[in-house]
């Protein structure tokens, strides 16, 4: 009998999260209201599964992709020719349009989505999701076009990809802090596996930090954040409500749960209880053991992916394979750690469970993406010299399908 | 070596930060460490949260459990008191849900105004709503009204104030009225008992309240209830009193016409069934008169004829020559005299040591059976000295004096009978007191069971005031259970039996005590009656509270009687205190007229027979042939 793959499993961590995201977002989701009765066919034909199922498929067409062709190393094109710069023009516009009266939205005040078409064909997703992959594959673009012996340089090596990075990071975190530091942290640690020098990080490292703390020193709801992480019951009805509710919730939950789909909290306490927060309606009503599922099911699906990125044989796919993965986790972690008190709230969805439709699908293709790696290495080998015809239509078509 | 350690740690760290060149920075290298870097700390982070989710599910904060949202909401099941009946079951007192009002002054949209909205929707004062409320702001729950008339109830709702609450409770009704308040008494606020038999079978009629504990959503709409979270109540259960409403009724109507036609103080008038100890009618009226310096109080009875004392239980008095028929009977029962002895009575005054006894009426000499019939002091007092001082006292102690009935009233006293063992010890002057119901002091429950034992068979029964519910064939017994739930321990059987004197003593004093009716202080209460009583009146005079002593000219009269004579169905104590002089003050002929009407109005609405003959002056058939007898001898 054959060993499994790490490609494989992937794909079955996938599945897995798509299937608990869509029982815990639709059980999060019940409502009080007598009129608004949820039969099982209305869930299987609903909003959340239809995202699962268009989710599924990017995860397929991800890695149906052969990222390969994106390497500079196999492309014969002159650098603003080929598709990763492409990518970063086009992220920064659709980062630019959130402000632009008519087609950025602005929900829970804040500037984060846009909507594109007109009626009901409109359809809306958050630039950042789409910046947040695409960002990866620039920079490992980028990497890969300088070279470690460019990159090891301030000026000529460094200093473009920290603008390309801050450029990005810089337009997200005027609304969304949690995810430009994710983003940032992604593209660093890129940086540091191109070959850029230790001592420059290190040094730049002050100037990010005072950056950061300025950022949540100007903003009161972001202090107000910090203040509720550190005092939650000074202002048990203000700031500290929604963390308290999240401990709450997850606090009745006890070991096995109150079952599932009879948690209290989801029922007007906890705020955000089917996206930021449904962990804590996970722990509540699947207990301790729902929690530590979810905790494997996550452990495995970053474990299988540095496996992974481990086998990867060029440098352009091993960065990308790492961004992928250390975005995957990171966000996780955020994620869990907001949602038990043990970092301060930030919105940050836990990836491919709690609800939304482009972090879903975005989220889907690039782990289809990682999958791809690790299914064309041979064939890379093979086809170093070939034309690489820049036939990645798929990544221009996952950002045009993304919602 | 310690010391070292830290500067060889940073100079490794200088070393990496600093130094290299790019070809010694390994891609491969570098993503091999990042990637054991992410794994170990992607683990650590999760084993941190699960160990997070298990410290908080299984040891909270004490925050965190005093600031979690409340989500379920206990509401209790409302117990029904089970209710008190006669005991033809007519309903005393019950139970019906009410409803009482309350404001939640965190859920107002203006507490500030909520006072006022609520008196000019109800018509009530709106400053002391408002000060209840603005007491307690603090809290979410303040009780404004006890109590809501139907038509509040449905101004309220319809009005649906926000922050107004009604609140279901238990009202106790005492359905019975005022006629026999004092024995069923009355409940707290909170529902429990408080007085007369409600407090005495507070575990009988208590049932166990049930509770719904609902989850709830935010805004307090009920989600479901688990089905652990969900037990019934049970009702408590039904007490039948042994009082019969009807002979209460005329209990009352006879003894409060008598107290007010003799400008009396107030009275007691107890009527017992002797076969069974169960309590027919319990009455006592305390009436005020502004003129009188002393007279009996009872401040509580004023507020709520509930809350006021059953003086028949505890209250003593002095019971006079009522008391002669005990200390007769203890006398043959001793053997110190026969019934036809014959005792000179000193025509009215007789020195017994250094005391002189003196009669109402002056007589020369009568055999002890007259003594009795004509309630002689003097001949009294020779037989009970012919007695042992320990003799006298068993004797009256056998009858049950010094000792409680346990009949189920609060506060009820065990009378006073010399001890021996005392400082004023029983001694030769009390023995000729008590012979005449003097230096003893008895409650008129003692003197009714006591009485019981002439309409036995010289047995006490154990005064009850419970039975059986109607249609049950054992009146005597209520289920074990009950009995114990009601305090009652393992006293199961309701009738306890004590004898006080042996069987055929018992109906020799009765059939003297007939006499009593026939040819002594009885003839006035005979006149007119229509069941053969026997019976025994006493005159004694009022005890002064204020000097000591007694009064010259105040008395507490009383009479006491059985009857029909063959099987006696009821004994009738009636005692009527400090009436007008003027208008009458002898036991006989004050209240042996109102225990006559008492025994023949009773007697007829249990459905028993006149037992005496039309025409022959108040005699029983065989009564009449004796007498008939004894003429056609004469002639």
């Amino acid at each position: 009998m054959p060993a499994i793959r790490p490609g494989q499993v992937v794909a079955l961590c996938v599945v897995a999260l798509l299937t608990l995201g869509i029982v815990m977002v639709t059980s999060a989701g019940l409502s009080v209201d007598p009129a608004a009765r949820q039969p099982l066919l209305s869930v299987l034909t609903g909003r959340t599964t239809i995202y699962a199922a268009l989710a599924i498929l990017m995860l397929v067409a991800g890695s149906r992709v052969n990222l390969h062709r994106l390497d500079p190393a196999c492309s014969s094109r002159r650098w603003w020719l080929q598709i990763p710069p492409w990518l970063f023009v086009a992220s920064v516009i659709l980062l630019g349009l959130v402000y632009v009266p008519g087609i950025g939205r602005m929900v829970n005040n804040s500037h984060r989505w846009i909507s594109l078409g007109v009626g009901a064909f409109s359809i809306s997703f958050q630039p950042s999701e789409f910046a947040k992959w695409t960002l990866i594959i620039v920079i490992a673009w980028y990497l890969c076009l300088a070279g470690p012996a460019r990159v090891w340089k301030f000026c000529t090596g460094l200093v473009p990809a920290l603008l390309l990075i801050c450029i990005v990071c810089g337009t997200i975190v005027l609304e969304d802090l949690g995810t430009a530091v994710l983003i940032g942290l992604v593209a660093v640690s890129l940086l540091y596996l191109g070959g850029a020098r230790v001592a420059y990080l290190v040094y730049l490292s002050p100037a990010a930090l005072a950056c950061l703390y300025w950022m949540i020193a100007s903003s009161e709801y972001r202090r107000a954040r910090i203040e509720a992480f550190l005092h939650p019951f000074d202002d048990p009805e203000g700031v500290g409500y929604h963390i308290i509710q999240s401990m709450a919730a997850i606090m009745d939950g006890r070991i096995t749960g109150r079952g599932l789909g009879h948690g209290v909290h989801k029922y007007g306490y906890l705020p955000e209880d089917t996206t930021d927060f449904l962990f804590a309606i996970i722990c509540e009503e699947l207990g301790l053991l729902g929690a530590a599922l979810i905790a494997t099911i996550f452990l495995t699906l970053i474990l299988a992916g540095i496996r992974i990125a481990q086998k990867q044989q060029t440098s352009f796919t091993r960065l990308i394979a790492i961004g992928i993965v250390m975005t995957v986790a990171l966000q996780t972690a955020m994620n869990l750690m907001v949602v038990t008190c043990l970092a301060p709230t930030k919105g940050i969805a836990l990836p491919l469970v709690s609800a939304g439709g482009s972090g879903w699908l975005l989220t889907a293709f690039s782990l289809g993406l990682l999958i791809s790696l690790e299914r064309k290495p041979a064939e890379q080998n093979v086809d170093v010299s070939c034309a690489c015809e820049p036939s990645v239509n798929e990544i221009a078509a996952a950002g045009s399908l993304s919602v | 070596m310690i010391n070292t350690r830290p500067k060889a740690i940073w100079r490794a760290c200088r070393c990496w930060i600093t130094h290299g060149n790019p070809e010694s920075c390994d891609i491969e290298v570098r993503s091999q460490r990042l990637a054991r870097a992410l794994a170990w700390c992607f683990g650590l982070i999760m084993l941190a949260v699960l160990v997070q989710i298990g410290r908080l599910q299984m040891f909270p904060s004490e925050n965190l459990r005093k600031h979690a949202p409340q989500t379920s909401t206990l509401r209790q099941e409302i117990a029904f008191r089970g209710s008190i009946r006669d005991r033809r079951g007519r309903t005393l007192a019950t139970s019906r849900v009410g409803y009482r009002m309350f404001v939640d002054p965190q859920w107002c949209d203006d507490v500030n105004t909520i006072a006022a909205d609520i008196g000019q929707l109800l018509g009530i004062d709106p400053i002391a709503i408002d000060r209840l409320i603005q007491k307690r702001l603090d809290t979410r729950y303040v009780r404004v009204l006890p109590f809501l008339t139907d038509a509040q109830i449905e101004v309220v709702r319809q009005a649906s104030l926000k922050g107004v609450g009604l609140e279901p409770v238990l009202m106790r009704h005492r359905t019975g009225g005022d006629l026999a308040a004092a024995i069923v008494g009355t409940v707290r606020q909170d529902g429990t008992g408080l007085t007369g038999a409600e407090q005495r079978f507070e575990g009988l009629l208590t049932g166990s309240a049930g509770s719904l504990r609902y989850l709830r959503d935010v805004q307090r709409r009920a989600l479901w209830v688990q089905p652990v979270d969900y037990s019934a109540s049970t009702a408590g259960e039904d007490v039948f009193l042994s009082i019969d409403l009807e002979i209460q009724r005329i209990a009352f109507e006879e003894l409060t016409a008598t107290v007010e036609a003799v400008n009396a103080g107030g009275g007691h008038l107890l009527v017992v069934d002797p076969q069974t100890g169960e309590l027919l009618a319990a009455v006592d009226v305390i009436r005020h008169r502004e003129d009188f310096e002393d007279y009996t109080t009872d401040e509580e009875r004023e507020t709520d004829p509930a809350l006021g004392r059953m003086r028949c239980a505890t209250d003593m008095y002095e019971p006079g020559s009522t008391f002669k028929p005990y200390v007769w009977a203890a006398a043959i029962d001793a053997g110190v005299v026969t019934a036809d002895e014959v005792f000179d009575l000193q025509q009215g005054s007789f020195i017994l040591g250094r005391r002189r006894i003196r009669d109402a009426h002056p007589y020369d000499e009568y055999p002890f059976d007259m003594v009795l019939i004509k309630s002689s002091n003097i001949g009294m007092a020779q037989a009970a000295v012919r007695m042992s001082h320990d003799q006298m006292r068993d004797a009256i102690l056998s009858f049950g004096f010094g000792t409680s009935t346990e009949s189920g009233f609060l506060g009820e006293m065990p009378g006073i009978v010399t001890s021996v063992n005392s400082e004023r010890k029983w001694t030769e002057y009390t023995q000729a007191s008590v012979s005449f119901g003097q230096e003893i002091a008895v409650t008129p429950l003692q003197m009714v069971r006591a009485f019981c034992a002439f309409a036995r068979d010289g047995t006490l029964p154990r005064l009850r005031l419970t039975c059986a519910a109607p249609g049950i064939s054992d009146g005597l017994l209520l289920p074990a259970q009950s009995w114990n739930r009601a305090g009652l321990g393992n006293e199961r059987r309701a009738v306890l039996e004590q004898r006080a004197i042996a069987e055929s003593i018992a109906l020799q004093t009765r059939h003297v005590l007939r006499r009593v009716m026939l040819e002594g202080t009885g003839r006035a209460a005979n006149e007119g009656a229509r069941y053969s009583m026997f019976a025994k009146s006493g005159t004694p005079q009022m005890p002064d509270r204020v000097n000591g002593g007694y009064h010259q000219d105040r008395y507490v009269p009383s009479f006491i009687a059985g009857a029909p004579f063959d099987l006696p169905r009821v004994v009738v104590l009636c005692v009527i205190e400090d009436p007008d002089k003027r208008i009458g003050h002898y036991g006989g002929s004050l209240c042996g007229p109102v225990v006559r009407n008492v025994v023949n109005r009773t007697l007829e609405y249990m459905g028993v027979p006149s037992d005496l003959v039309e025409g022959t002056g108040g005699l029983t058939a065989a009564e009449a042939d004796r007498e008939t007898e004894l003429m056609s001898r004469a002639d």
